[in-house]
């Protein structure tokens, strides 16, 4: 492994330094979980005490159950899987089609076409609904009668989001032409090069995307905002703040709800954690 | 994939499922996040007796996140074709939602019913529900606000209850300070553990001030936005030299470290800032009595005139409505349903399950529906203002809001904020003025 | 045969960019309540939003907070990088430490940091009070407010903080050893190293941050509503609030089309600026 090298100071002092260093990062970077968590155990009148108590003195698990009781935790469940299940189809299939388009093919014009691609990731940064094109898409699809569902949302996903054309454009280039040359000499159409050879070769990267895809729209909050207004469509992060302005601050309660949501991204990552951390370096080249 | 046998099984289980559903018809009705949690309750009864009554419509009340002025998820339902039948609205912003095409004409239905609905409802509030001379809701409940004051706490600091008898009228506001200000506590560090009164906690808002101070916030024959209206002024002024008196940081730490301003009305009722004795007044209304029965029942309190100058007593009322949103798709059921919640049976729910004050006539004159501490409310409300009716009432309220707030940190001066509410407030309802 | 392949994007492009974004000059030249029809108005809405305090307040507010915060997330991402490259056994635990913040939903961290700068019950305060700090309010002081949605943001940082550390492992050992035997000490092989070569990725960075600065509405929405006194009132909450709380869907429309400039403005001049301080393919 590269990287800046070690100097010359004694080896058992060198990991003591990183230790500090990453305990100290780490810290302050888990802390609002681990705040998350202690508050959602802790009972009404230990929430009000001065200085915050570090770990509740009574643990109250009831708290749990009574924040999902309190907004209807399942349906909103469904309906989240539902979408981020629907998004990492499209996001998949689309980009995927589109990114072997940029990469695989040799056609005039590819590269430049490509520009506008790059270009327009900074309007799609947040996806799929944005604050620059929120206001005419929902009036668009509002004439349409498609608003409350969950259409608008899904849509755009099966149309390419630059950022993962970028990615998948990135990886695709480094297998090897003579790859694909290889099997256009044995007569193999594009279709089927794409999905016999290259699919197979292109699959860590496709996982990559699939979780990012479907982490964004777990977590996606403007576009459930603006487009679900059935409550029985809602999502779970639509239910969380709705939850907010119903209990007020109640906070243990708050946070009790906020670590149900945030407990199956968790679990997807420590499942996933190889995918996540070695193929997320495919965007940085 | 199989076209056959499974999806001819679902194509007709879908039939049968909606020709089920054909025999009932279904009304929603919304209600916003910020109403309080008894009237919230009330409505769901009302809306419960009013399906038991009828056995053919289904009734689906939902709370939707919103308030008074936030009704963007309401706008939003109904732009898509997927809005309720009916909602819960706010009787001061009546006219400008009506203004904005949200709303359904409830004219013809009225004269359908052929019932005179505006002798039936108190004036004030059935004016506040016409708009260009249509009527587009019906009112439900209204209120009044006053001074309440915590008659424990005033007498370990040795004050004169007498000072606060109602017979004696409203008292002065500059003695009205001299008392508050006596009862403020603080801790080592400085940090406000109690505070005699905030003037704009709960419902100080700059409209209860400027009205106290005798301004008027609308010229309806000039069409004109009147927030720079003498008595305003004085009013506003009387809550930046409060905050002044107060430091304005601190004040406003204290205030946010047990609640939130100024959406104190989602707190659970055991935290709102009257119980918890961190405050020895506050003006709030007549809701209130739910909450304290339930949160704070041996709460020894005393009601009184919020305080004004030159005995002038002043209130206002706030109130909501029913309204039927434009594209709701069974007009005659929700209009029967409307009227059933804004009727009497209706409005009773309200009277017993949230302490409201109905706004038909013929229930404010039955006296037993009462409990002797609403006297005084009842007694306010000849007397009592109203929001103007504004197609720009939601607009005007938020800007006075900011007015407050900026005026409430000290950071601007009472003059300033609110010509700059004029300034923004006046050319959108030029718009509107003939 | 290229074209097939694309032609999902090329119908997304027309679909979703072009036809929003001349959308938004033509809406912003319109009346329109979101109920009924436009109304024809030409540049009114852009005479309105010269003289709207409020306009320009959001856009201050919005360069104010790209400007602090995209140098922070910089800063914090290498600071990241460099963490979640030191050699000790246990690193992925740490690496996983640091990076789940980043997946988490940010209406979730934004509830979470509400309650731990709560003026006198958070937790920071509380830290704050161990230094002899005086409490902040930090939602309720306008000094502060944009700084704590700041701070919301940079707990993000694990994504790009990941981009980071595969550039930092690119750089070659051998450019470190020859610093070694020439006498640089860690400090100057940082400066002189390890940032002019992880140049690409920071102008990557600076783009995604402006981009996503400029776009911030979620923590803002949640935690502040604007407040207080509209310091934390950005563009995309007023596009928001416009379009869907006030009925002022012609005058949104405009708001977005002046911030979609704005984007493309900030993002050409910082690549074309590049050329001054990125360093590529150095081997």
């Amino acid at each position: 492994m590269e990287g800046p090298i070690q100097t010359k100071r004694s080896a058992s002092l060198q990991p003591l330094l990183s230790r500090i260093f990453l305990i100290g990062m780490s810290l302050f970077y888990i802390s609002p979980m681990y705040w998350m968590l202690v508050t959602a155990l802790k009972s009404d009148r230990e929430l009000a005490n001065f200085p915050p108590t570090l770990w509740p003195h009574e643990i109250v698990w009831q708290n749990f159950d009574q924040a999902t009781r309190t907004f209807p935790f399942l349906s909103y469940l469904e309906n989240t899987i539902f979408y981020a299940a629907l998004t990492v189809l499209g996001s998949v299939l689309s980009n995927f089609v589109i990114a072997y388009g940029f990469s695989r093919i040799k056609w005039t014009g590819r590269d430049l076409l490509f520009y506008p691609v790059i270009a327009s990731i900074f309007i799609f940064i947040q996806f799929p609904v944005n604050p620059i094109t929120m206001v005419p898409m929902f009036s668009f699809f509002a004439r349409l009668g498609l608003v409350n569902s969950f259409l608008p949302l899904i849509l755009p996903t099966f149309f390419g989001n630059p950022f993962f054309i970028f990615l998948l454009r990135q990886f695709m280039l480094q297998i090897p032409a003579d790859l694909s040359e290889a099997a256009r000499i044995d007569g193999a159409n594009e279709f089927q090069i794409m999905y016999r050879i290259i699919l197979p070769l292109a699959r860590p990267a496709l996982v990559v995307v699939g979780l990012l895809a479907g982490v964004n729209a777990w977590n996606d909050f403007l576009g459930p905002l603006i487009y679900l207004q059935n409550d029985k469509l809602y999502t779970l992060s639509l239910g969380l703040t709705f939850f907010k302005t119903m209990h007020g601050i109640q906070f243990n309660l708050l946070m009790a709800a906020s670590c149900l949501v945030v407990l199956p991204v968790i679990v997807v990552f420590l499942f996933f954690q190889r995918f996540f951390i070695e193929g997320i370096s495919l965007g940085g080249k | 994939m199989k076209m056959n046998y499974k999806t001819l099984i679902a194509i007709c289980s879908c039939l049968w499922l909606s020709a089920g559903a054909y025999g009932q018809t279904q009304l929603k009705l919304w209600l916003p996040s910020s109403l309080d949690a008894h009237e919230k309750g009330a409505y769901q009864k009302a809306a419960e007796a009013f399906a038991q009554k009828n056995p053919g419509i289904k009734v689906n009340v939902a709370v939707v996140p919103g308030s008074e002025t936030d009704v963007a998820k309401l706008m939003t339902a109904v732009r898509s074709g997927a809005g309720p039948d009916l909602a819960v609205i706010d009787r001061f912003t009546v006219a400008q939602r009506a203004a904005a095409g949200l709303l359904t004409d409830l004219t013809p239905l009225i004269k359908k019913e052929g019932k005179d609905l505006s002798q039936e409802y108190t004036e004030g509030p059935w004016q506040e529900v016409s708009y260009q001379k249509k009527v587009y809701a019906v009112p439900t409940n209204t209120d009044a606000r006053v001074l309440f004051y915590n008659k424990q706490i005033l007498k370990e600091a040795g004050i004169d209850l007498a000072e606060f008898d109602p017979a004696r009228g409203p008292i002065a506001p500059d003695r009205f300070k001299e008392i508050a200000l006596k009862l403020n506590q603080t801790d080592s560090t400085g940090a406000y553990t109690r505070i005699g009164f905030v003037p704009w906690l709960e419902q100080g808002w700059g409209y209860t001030w400027g009205y106290a101070f005798g301004g008027s916030f609308f010229d309806f024959a000039g069409c004109k936005v009147t927030a720079t209206d003498p008595g305003v002024v004085k009013g506003y002024q009387f809550l930046y030299d409060w905050a002044k008196a107060l430091d304005p940081q601190k004040a406003r730490t204290f205030v946010d470290t047990y609640w939130q301003w100024p959406s104190t009305g989602t707190l659970p009722p055991a935290q709102m800032p009257f119980f918890t004795g961190k405050v020895a007044f506050i003006i709030t209304g007549n809701w209130v009595f739910a909450a304290m029965k339930d949160a704070a029942p041996n709460l020894e309190y005393g009601v009184t005139y919020i305080p004004a100058p030159n005995g002038l007593k002043t209130s206002w009322s706030g109130g909501w409505s029913v309204a039927i949103l434009q594209g709701a798709k069974n007009v005659d059921a929700a209009y029967q349903l409307l009227r059933s919640v804004t009727g009497e049976e209706g409005q009773t729910f309200l009277v017993k399950e949230a302490a409201s004050l109905p706004t038909l006539k013929s229930l404010q004159q039955r006296k037993d529906l009462y409990a002797p501490e609403y006297e005084f409310f009842l007694s306010l409300l000849p007397v009592s203002k109203s929001r103007p009716p504004l197609p720009v009432g939601a607009l005007y309220w938020d800007k006075l809001k900011e007015a407050e707030e900026s005026v409430i940190t000290n950071s601007q001066t009472p003059d300033a904020a609110l010509k700059a509410v004029v300034d923004e407030v006046q050319p959108q309802m030029d718009r509107f003025c003939k | 045969m290229g074209l097939l392949f694309i032609s999902p994007w090329i119908i997304g492009f027309f679909l979703f960019l072009l036809y929003p974004v001349l959308s938004n000059f033509h809406l912003g030249m319109t009346q329109y309540s979101g109920f009924g029809e436009p109304e024809w108005i030409g540049l009114r809405n852009y005479q309105q939003l010269l003289k709207d305090p409020l306009f320009w307040t959001s856009l201050s507010n919005t360069f104010y907070y790209v400007l602090l915060a995209v140098p922070l997330g910089v800063a914090v991402a290498i600071a990241l990088a460099m963490a979640m490259n030191q050699k000790v056994r246990e690193v992925t635990l740490y690496r996983a430490l640091l990076y789940i913040p980043s997946i988490a939903p940010i209406f979730a961290l934004a509830m979470m940091l509400i309650w731990l700068l709560n003026p006198r019950f958070g937790l920071f305060n509380y830290l704050l009070g161990l230094l002899h700090i005086p409490a902040i309010n930090w939602l309720g002081d306008t000094r502060w407010s944009k700084l704590a949605i700041v701070l919301v943001a940079q707990f993000g940082a694990g994504n790009i903080g990941l981009i980071f550390l595969t550039a930092l492992r690119a750089i070659p050992a051998r450019l470190y050893d020859a610093a070694s035997l020439d006498g640089a000490g860690p400090w100057k092989k940082f400066w002189y190293i390890t940032l002019p070569l992880l140049t690409p990725t920071i102008l990557y960075d600076i783009i995604i941050g402006i981009g996503l600065g400029l776009q911030v509405f979620v923590p803002a929405y949640i935690m502040t509503d604007g407040g207080p006194l509209n310091s934390t009132m950005f563009t995309a909450l007023y596009i928001y609030k416009n379009a869907f709380e006030y009925s002022q869907v012609g005058l949104a429309a405009a708001v977005s089309g002046i911030l979609f400039i704005i984007n493309v403005v900030l993002a050409v001049t910082i690549f074309w600026s590049s050329k001054y301080w990125v360093n590529y393919h150095l081997e």
